[in-house]
This record gives C-alpha cells, structure tokens and sequence, in this order.
C-alpha cells in the first residue's frame, strides 16, 4: 500500500455558509444509491431499497434521493453536499444496517471530510476578548502619580550583600575560637 | 491569592483590571494600598482582611454595580468557559467546538450550556467555584455536525515474540456552533431554591 | 481516442482492485503493475486536459421536480412551486431554447430580481441604518450586497444546479441574481417579514466575527474624530503620552490617549507616537458612536 493513502490533509474546522448560526440546513442535498439487481453483493442495498428507503426519504425532505440500477456493478452510495463536495462509498457486500448507518452519517456531516484531518477541535474569530497584554497592563495606576528619577523607587533591594555575609562568618568564627 | 479573594468574596469572585490612565483624571479610585518601596506587579485589588465588614460590603456593591452597568450593554463581547461532555472549551459567541466520543444529541438541535465556569468581557471576570450561580448566564448552541475523525492506527508490537497487531478506528465527533451568551440573571442575588426548567445533556 | 477509452474503463477496474482489498480479507500485497498501470493512466489523463464543465442536471439521475421540492424543504420555507420556477429560470436560458426553435411558456425572473434587490436593500437599511451612522451602514451594507458575498451564499443554499440559464458554468453574477429573485419569491409566496426573517438567517450571519472597523475606517481618523466633536460640541482634544516603553529599539511602543475636559475619549496603542494617536481616534470614534464590537 502506498504511503499516501495513510497522509491525511491536516486543516481546520469549517463553517463557510455559517450554518446553524442562523437556522440549520442539512447540507446533504442529494444521494444516489447504485446497485445491480442481480448481484450478491448488493444484496444489503436491494433489503435496504425494499424496506427502509422510504422511510428514509420521508423523513429527510430536503434530501433527494435517487435509485441507479445498473448490471454487474457493485453497490455504491454517491453523496452530493451543499458546499460542491462529492462523497462515494463502496457498499460491497455492506448489510442492510451497515447502509441505514452511512447514509444517516452522510446526512448529520457538512461535507466530505474523509483524508482530512482536524488540526484543532476548537474555531474562533475571536480569539480575545480581553485582549493582548501590553506592558502598561495591570500597572498599578498609583504609578501615574509618581514623578521620576523617584527616591524611594530607585533605592537598592535591602538584602544582605556577600561582604556583610563574609564579615558575619568571620565574627562567628572569632566567637566561637574565643 | 484566589482563596483570599473567594474569602472576600463568598457568592463569587471577581477582578477589575486596574486603568492606566491618569488617576488625577479618575473620580473616586478607592486607595491601593498595597505597595511597599517597590510596586507590586499584582493585578488584582486585595482587601486588606482586617479592613471593617463595612468598607468590604462597598466594595463589593460597586464591583457588583459596576459589572451590572457593563453587562446592560447588548454589544459587548462575552466569553465564558463551558463544561461540555468531561472538557472545558473556551467561547464566544459564533465559535465551533468539536467534541470528540459518544454524545447523544443529533445534528440541528438546539441546546443550552448550563455547566458555566467563567463568564467574562473585557473589564471583568466572574469565575465560579466551579460553576457561576445557575441561571445567571445563557450559553446557546446548535449541533451542526455529527462525523468521524479521521481513520487512527492503533499499532502494537512485543519484541523476539512474534507478536505484531494493527487496529484502526475513527472517533465520532459532534461540532457546535455557539449561537448566544447573555446575561439572564441578576448578578450575586441567587433565588434562594432554583427549579431545573431545561433538561440538558451533560 | 481507442486508447483514452480504454484506459478509463481499465482505471475503474484498477480503482476497484484496491477498495476491494480494503473492504475483504487482508492483502498480502498490491501487485507490481499497479503503480505503474496508475502512473500511466494519469499522464494520459493529463495530456488529455481538464473536464470540460457539465450542468448536473444533464444526468441521468435527475429529476427537477424533487429537486425543487426539496430546496424549499431543506430551508424550511414553503414556496409556491410556480414562482419558485420562475425564479429560478433567466432570461439567457428562454433565449436559448427559443433559438433552438423549442417554445417554452416560461417567464424569465427579471421582475423578481429587481423585487429581491429591493426587499435586501430595505432590510438590511432597518437592521443597520438605525444603530449606525449613515457611512458606517453604507460600508456594511454594500460588504452584504457585493457579488461575491450573494453569490456565495447562494451557492451554499444548492441554486447552482437548480438554476435554468445557458452559461456553463453558472456565473457569479447570476448566482447573486438568483438569490435576489428567491428571496421576492418567498415574500410572493409568504410574506414580507417571512422574507426578512430569510435575509438575517442566512445573509446577515455571513458578518460573524467581524468588527465595525474591518469593514469601515476613516482615511484620517483624527480629522473624523475633529468633526464629530464640533457637531457635538465638544471641546477639541487633546492627546497625551500616557505609556512609552522600549523606545529606540524595534519593539518600541507607545500609549497615547486623547482627552477633552479632562476626560478620556479614547486610548491607542501604535509603535510610533502618531500610530497610537490615530488607533486612539478609532478608539474614540467607536466610544462617541457606541459601536459594537461585534457586528451580529
């Protein structure tokens, strides 16, 4: 197998039409069941025709679904989506669930997206609300009343410097020899 | 730090980002006093916890004023950090979030965050310990999507025991479009008992 | 052209040798000739050229009445089925068949298109002409009338291949048109606010995530912000550095706010002085007009 069939296409999460910020729109607009009439490997999809197809359609109007017999051809679901993608997927030998479960999912999706792979699970167009920090944020406004040079600002940490420490280690030392 | 504030505070938490503006040009700026020689570079107002129980109420009401005004006004942006299915996402209003696993709810239904942990604009914070006080804040969403991710391999191998095995599976993902965060309830003043009015799927 | 043939039917076989592979038991491996069958196919189909382009509905699997059946559905919008139709239809395509000498009793969409334009333009004017000054609505206004922005909305509802018109494929400008002739055809077939209702669901959400000022900006902010405050009445500002840091180096930057009486109008950051004096104007004229900071 070749290597580029495990690459997927690394993008980002989608919303183009805005969908669902308005109203939801299913996006699948159209699907095509291709199928022989005599063949075993279509078995699943002529049950799935025969039983369930028209519940299907009724229950999703806005999809419009079409039937395509054709001789020795193995089964195929083509699905059409609102923003141009095309889906195809090979039903060879699929049961009758097994099809009821890809068109559901090709109804629920916005597009094609098999060979893509999401780089982050989260979109904005916000990404602040509270915006960049800048150096003058968080500084205490007290600040502004200050005039500089300051004395009290510029004066040097009150720690102990390493002379003091040196002349405390030698005054020790001296007590303790004494 | 936190936990003083959640002292001070026992409803919920809240932070003003101090102004650098001119303090000459400011009215009525209550008095930082928490600087020694050098400025502390703390954000936040800390309370003094020997201050009088009174000086702490007036506080508090400004804050809670304060934020009262800001959240009057419809076009302000707001972001709120959610708990959604066992994950906090980050929002605004018109963000996607995908969440990844098994979770019911289907693609076109409209449901409501009620799991809240942040809300917050550009002047303020309100963050819940763990979650803000039900009913405050309404976070609208609607499922735009149910899929899969893409196809990952699960790949196992034991050394010198010829033993190698290959799995590949594809999680089912949802995304949701956030369509609203608003302020619906009044700040610190919770009823006393909340009903569950929506059942929502958590 | 034997050999174009051929080879396409051998692809399909070549195609279906490896999806098989994927759905059964386990392959041990792909076959020598395949690469190379695969190589050669896409040299042919390259020195062939692209497709040319075809109109879905010269399909077999095709049936114009489900499909316009379905459009309204899928919106939730029940159209009358006739003025839908005409909506649909241009002028380019009547003409076609009547010089291929076919007549047709169909009704070009030119009334429904100059309808539509109005009822958008209108509806947008009430959504934004109130909250917003005149200029700053006219930049919003003509950001959702452009082309562009029609054409790809209608081309997200699915009226690329619903539209009866002779090019091939559908241009821009006529995607736009259609999606103005079915916006008329939903008021003739409901009514007007049902129309308006329409526009903001899917037109006006297009602005998500945009601010004011992606859309409008003052050439001279600082001169916009004088104006305003002599129609206001307000006294002349005054900027003043407020912040300076890293100054002589490349991430210089500096806070300018400008103030009237004492009081801040805006605030401005810039990595010059004069940068930050007229990111504090834009500051400024957004706090006088109360612009939001998100558009919907």
């Amino acid at each position: 197998m070749s290597n580029t069939s495990l690459v997927f296409t690394p993008s980002f999460i989608k919303n183009p039409s805005q969908n669902g910020l308005g109203r939801y729109v299913c996006q699948l607009q159209r699907v095509v069941l291709k199928f022989c009439k005599n063949n075993g490997s279509s078995r699943g999809m002529r049950e799935f025709i025969e039983e369930e197809l028209v519940d299907y359609a009724r229950s999703n109007p806005g999809v419009v679904v079409y039937l395509k017999p054709r001789r020795h051809r193995g089964p195929v679901i083509s699905a059409e989506y609102l923003n141009g993608d095309k889906q195809w997927i090979n039903c060879r030998n699929f049961t009758k669930v097994e099809i009821f479960k890809w068109l559901n999912l090709l109804k629920t999706q916005q597009g094609d997206t098999t060979g893509l792979r999401f780089r982050k699970l989260w979109h904005t167009e916000m990404p602040s609300i509270q915006g960049p920090w800048t150096p003058y944020t968080f500084r205490p406004s007290s600040l502004n009343l200050i005039s500089f040079p300051n004395e009290d600002l510029s004066k040097a940490p009150e720690e102990e410097s390493a002379t003091d420490k040196l002349i405390e280690l030698y005054k020790k030392q001296r007590i303790s020899e004494s | 730090m936190t936990s003083l504030l959640r002292n001070i505070f026992p409803k919920f938490t809240c932070m003003l980002k101090s102004r650098t503006v001119p303090k000459k040009l400011l009215p009525n700026i209550t008095p930082l006093n928490f600087f020694s020689n050098v400025p502390s570079p703390t954000p936040y107002e800390i309370v003094d916890q020997n201050e009088k129980n009174s000086e702490r109420e007036l506080i508090k009401s400004d804050i809670i004023r304060k934020i009262t005004e800001k959240v009057q006004n419809e076009g302000e942006p707001l972001f709120a950090v959610v708990h959604v299915a066992g994950k906090q996402f980050k929002i605004t209003r018109g963000d996607i979030i995908v969440i990844e696993g098994y979770w019911p709810p289907d693609a076109g239904d409209k449901i409501s965050l009620d799991k809240v942990m942040i809300v917050g604009a550009k002047d303020f914070s309100i963050i819940g310990k763990p979650l803000i006080q039900n009913g405050l804040v309404r976070v609208d969403a609607t499922v735009i999507e149910k899929t899969v991710s893409h196809t990952k391999t699960h790949f196992k191998k034991k050394r010198r025991k010829q033993y190698k095995r290959i799995n590949f599976y594809r999680i089912p993902q949802t995304k949701l479009q956030i369509n609203t965060i608003r302020f619906v309830g009044e700040i610190n003043n919770p009823p006393d008992v909340s009903e569950v009015k929506t059942r929502s799927i958590k | 052209m034997f050999l174009l043939r051929n080879s396409f039917r051998k692809s399909t076989k070549v195609f279906a040798y490896i999806t098989f592979s994927i759905n059964q038991e386990p392959q041990r491996q792909i076959h020598r000739w395949v690469s190379p069958t695969l190589r050669e196919l896409k040299r042919r189909r390259d020195k062939v050229g692209p497709e040319k382009p075809f109109a879905r509905s010269s399909f077999l699997e095709w049936n114009y009445e489900a499909e316009i059946y379905a459009f309204g559905k899928r919106l939730g919008e029940n159209f009358n089925k006739d003025i839908l139709k005409r909506a649909l239809t241009h002028k380019s395509y009547i003409i076609q068949k009547e010089l291929e000498g076919e007549t047709t009793d169909l009704q070009s969409n030119q009334d429904l298109i100059e309808e539509g334009s109005l009822i958008i333009s209108e509806c947008l004017n009430e959504e934004y002409g109130k909250i917003y000054v005149k200029d700053i609505a006219d930049s919003i206004i003509k950001h959702l009338t452009t082309e562009d922005m029609l054409s790809h909305v209608a081309k997200h509802l699915g009226l690329t291949d619903l539209v009866l018109t002779s090019e091939l494929p559908v241009e821009k400008s006529t995607l736009a048109n259609t999606f103005k002739a079915v916006i008329a055809a939903l008021k003739q077939s409901q009514d007007l606010e049902r129309a308006k209702k329409f526009i903001k669901d899917f037109l006006i959400v297009q602005l998500n995530g945009q601010t004011v000022f992606d859309l409008w900006e003052p050439e001279e902010p600082i001169e916009y912000l004088n104006n305003i405050l002599k129609k206001k009445g307000i006294e002349q500002f005054e900027a003043r550095l407020c912040n300076e840091s890293a100054s002589n180096t490349i991430l210089a930057n500096y806070q300018v706010g400008l103030y009237s009486n004492k009081k801040l109008l805006g605030i401005g950051w810039g990595e010059n002085v004069e940068i930050a004096k007229n990111t504090a104007a834009l500051d400024a004229i957004r706090r006088m007009y109360k612009l939001r900071t998100v558009l919907i």
